[in-house]
């Protein structure tokens, strides 16, 4: 028999990545991790965070002062049939109104205190908001309602006394206070955006990155410590004493690792496309943009298993920062609200920059000229630690 | 250290825990760089800078180096490809290699499913696959039933037998003694004597080998007999003290008193011929179990 002629280092990256790849795909672990559960946490926190089209709530108003001033609220809700999504039912007492927060009937109401019409003429009683503090959105909605009302009755003083300064003789017309406390009480408009997300947030199309993102860490670090694995296993050492160099066996591992992450983004992305409608943009900046996060997350989790001493300390810390650079990076909240502070942070993780990118994109930007700096800085966060990450990665002797 | 296998030979390698085996055997296989020296194997360099070098050894670790979630087939055809093996080479290789090591017809079941010696013995195959010019095997009995064991032993002897090298580390004397040609032993990362095992128990001379069997503190037993003037080794084994000594009729009695003063209830004294375990006492003054 011929004696084997040894394998390139090409060919031997990939009968490794090969064997990586098929050992992932039959224990089903990255079925699962890299594509039903993102699809399927991306459904469910779309559903949580995004049903602002479908969203409704009523809102309780307690008028003790017994003036026109809850007319709007009420007119709104009539009138506005299947468009409006906020109701507002009229609540006998403050009493009443807490006793129905407390027993979940109510999320939130707004109480015109007893003489607060008066009240305006000198020093305005204050308009209370009782609030659940378990029903976020709908308590948020209360408040802006209840600042809305109180900038619309400044408003109309404002307005009033200009026109006395304008002209003292109108503060003796008969009626005056009334006319003001009318014009207060005209309807104001009750936006429900203001309180969610902005005009064009599809949530899907949101969260579908995001949470590929969040598992393309948990995906990519499980395959990222094969090496520790195999190590301890005894497996790596085999490997290494055949005719092959170390570069191949981590160009292998490497290899195996990116393609599992981009197969699991672009099955989320064709799913959640094609089931769930989302619009992830043009496709070839779409596919640029994956690239570079699949990359940029392969990198941080080939750092991680380089500084990692052991198995469950690479595990460990990979599920810290897949869910720390989810938090921080916007992986579960809507872009822009992170406090500053968080905003800035957030720039260091590969989930906001690709998040920015996929918005942008989503939002109909076109070409891959448009999402460049996101791109750039994904690959750049991936050549860095992935090279740092491969230097530090130990094979170990047989 | 420095030493030669030649082709058809069985080289032991023995020392205990500790004493560089696996350090040589990383070296050996070109995995890890020599401080200083060369390799070389079928005439052909062996370092991580030379890996072409290393296709003709078979490495045989002591740790079943096997996927368990794949079948030996696929455990042997991925091993065979990194070797550079492909196509129909490949297929016969596998099939032939499961034929030797007698698991043809459990070949595509996973390695998971197998007995201990069953996967000792996949374990060899992966080493065998690509017909290497030298076999290192790591203690390739350490855990295996008996049953397996002496069918491992077998196998390596007529491995032997076929004209390939083999280098064989062990912990087991009697294994070395009877697979090996020569035998080298290590301690401390030197190889402190080689020959055959004739020429190994010819270095003791004359010296007698007294083996106490006793009950009780043997390392006290073992020191205390260490400072008899008459006493050359002493050591510590499997429920003995084993003592090397220059005129074993005056230190028997020496010796059972030595033991008594350490609190040992001696249980038999027999004077035994010399053998490997003696030598390695001999040199390195520690049992090899140590």
């Amino acid at each position: 028999m011929s004696s084997p002629r040894p394998l390139t280092a090409l060919a031997a990256a990939r009968v490794v990545a090969q064997l990586q790849l098929r050992r992932r795909l039959r224990d089903r672990s990255a079925l699962i991790q890299g594509v039903l559960a993102p699809i399927l946490l991306a459904v469910i926190v779309s559903a949580a965070f995004g049903g602002e089209r479908s969203f409704s709530t009523t809102i309780g108003v307690v008028d003790l002062d017994g003036g026109a001033l809850s007319t709007p609220f009420l007119d709104e809700s009539d009138d506005a049939a299947d468009d409006v999504t906020v109701q507002f039912v009229v609540v006998a007492d403050e009493a009443t109104a807490r006793a129905a927060i407390d027993a979940r009937d109510l999320p939130a109401a707004i109480v015109i205190p007893d003489g607060f019409a008066d009240s305006l003429e000198a020093e305005p009683l204050a308009i209370r908001v009782l609030v659940d503090p378990g029903r976020g959105l709908a308590s948020d909605i209360a408040r802006s309602v209840a600042v809305q009302l109180a900038s619309s009755i400044d408003t109309t003083r404002i307005a009033v006394a200009s026109a006395i300064a304008t002209d003292p003789s109108l503060a003796v017309t008969p009626g005056i206070d009334a006319l003001a406390v009318d014009a207060a009480a005209l309807p104001s408009p009750v936006v429900l955006s203001d309180s969610a997300f902005g005009d064009g947030f599809d949530p899907i199309t949101y969260f579908a990155p995001s949470m590929a993102i969040l598992f393309a860490f948990l995906t990519l670090g499980a395959g990222a410590r094969t090496l520790i694995v195999e190590r301890r296993e005894g497996t790596l050492a085999r490997i290494r004493a055949a005719p092959i160099t170390d570069r191949a066996v981590l160009a292998g591992v490497t290899a195996s690792v990116v393609v599992l992450g981009l197969v699991s983004f672009a099955v989320v992305w064709l799913v959640t496309a094609v089931v769930f409608g989302a619009d992830w943009g043009e496709p070839l900046p779409v596919a640029v943009v994956i690239i570079a996060t699949v990359l940029a997350v392969a990198g941080i989790s080939t750092l991680v298993t380089g500084l990692a001493r052991t198995e469950a300390q690479a595990d460990g810390a990979s599920s810290v920062l897949a869910f720390g650079f989810a938090l921080i990076g916007g992986g579960f909240l809507s872009p822009g609200d992170l406090p500053d502070l968080l905003a800035r942070v957030a720039l260091i993780t590969p989930n906001r920059w690709a998040l920015d990118a996929f918005a942008e994109l989503g939002a109909g930007a076109s070409g891959v000229s448009a999402v460049a700096t996101p791109v750039a800085v994904l690959l750049a966060i991936g050549i860095v630690t992935g090279g740092i990450g491969l230097r530090r990665v130990a094979l170990g002797a047989p | 250290m420095s030493f030669t296998i030649g082709m058809g030979e069985t080289y032991g390698l023995l020392g205990p825990n500790g004493a560089g085996k696996t350090t040589t055997i990383s070296m050996l296989c070109g995995v890890l760089e020599a401080d200083a020296g060369t390799v070389e194997v079928a005439g052909r360099p062996v370092s991580p800078r030379h890996p072409q070098g290393r296709g003709a050894i078979g490495y045989v670790p002591q740790d079943l180096a096997l996927y368990p979630d794949l079948s030996a087939r696929e455990n042997l055809r991925f091993f065979g490809r990194l070797q550079g093996l492909a196509g129909a080479q490949l297929d016969e290789r596998v099939a032939s290699t499961l034929e030797v090591v007698g698991l043809a017809d459990r070949a595509d079941d996973r390695i998971d499913a197998y007995s201990g010696g069953m996967k000792r013995r996949a374990n060899i195959a992966a080493g065998l696959l690509h017909e290497p010019r030298l076999l290192v095997l790591d203690e390739p009995t350490v855990g295996v039933d008996p049953q397996s064991r002496t069918a491992i032993l077998d196998a390596v002897a007529a491995l032997g037998g076929e004209g390939l090298a083999v280098l064989y580390t062990t912990h087991y004397m009697e294994e070395a003694e009877r697979l090996c040609d020569r035998i080298g032993i290590m301690d401390a990362g030197r190889l402190v004597a080689e020959g055959t095992r004739r020429e190994l128990i010819a270095r003791l001379g004359t010296a007698s080998h007294v083996r106490i069997d006793g009950t009780g503190s043997l390392d006290a037993f073992a020191d205390a007999a260490r400072r008899l003037d008459i006493v050359q080794h002493a050591g510590v084994g499997d429920g003995t003290v084993d003592v090397t000594v220059a005129e074993p009729r005056r230190a028997i009695a020496a010796l059972v008193e030595a033991a008594e003063r350490a609190g040992v209830e001696v249980g038999s004294i027999e004077v035994v011929e010399p053998d490997l375990e003696t030598v390695f006492l001999h040199l390195t003054g520690k049992a090899l179990r140590d």
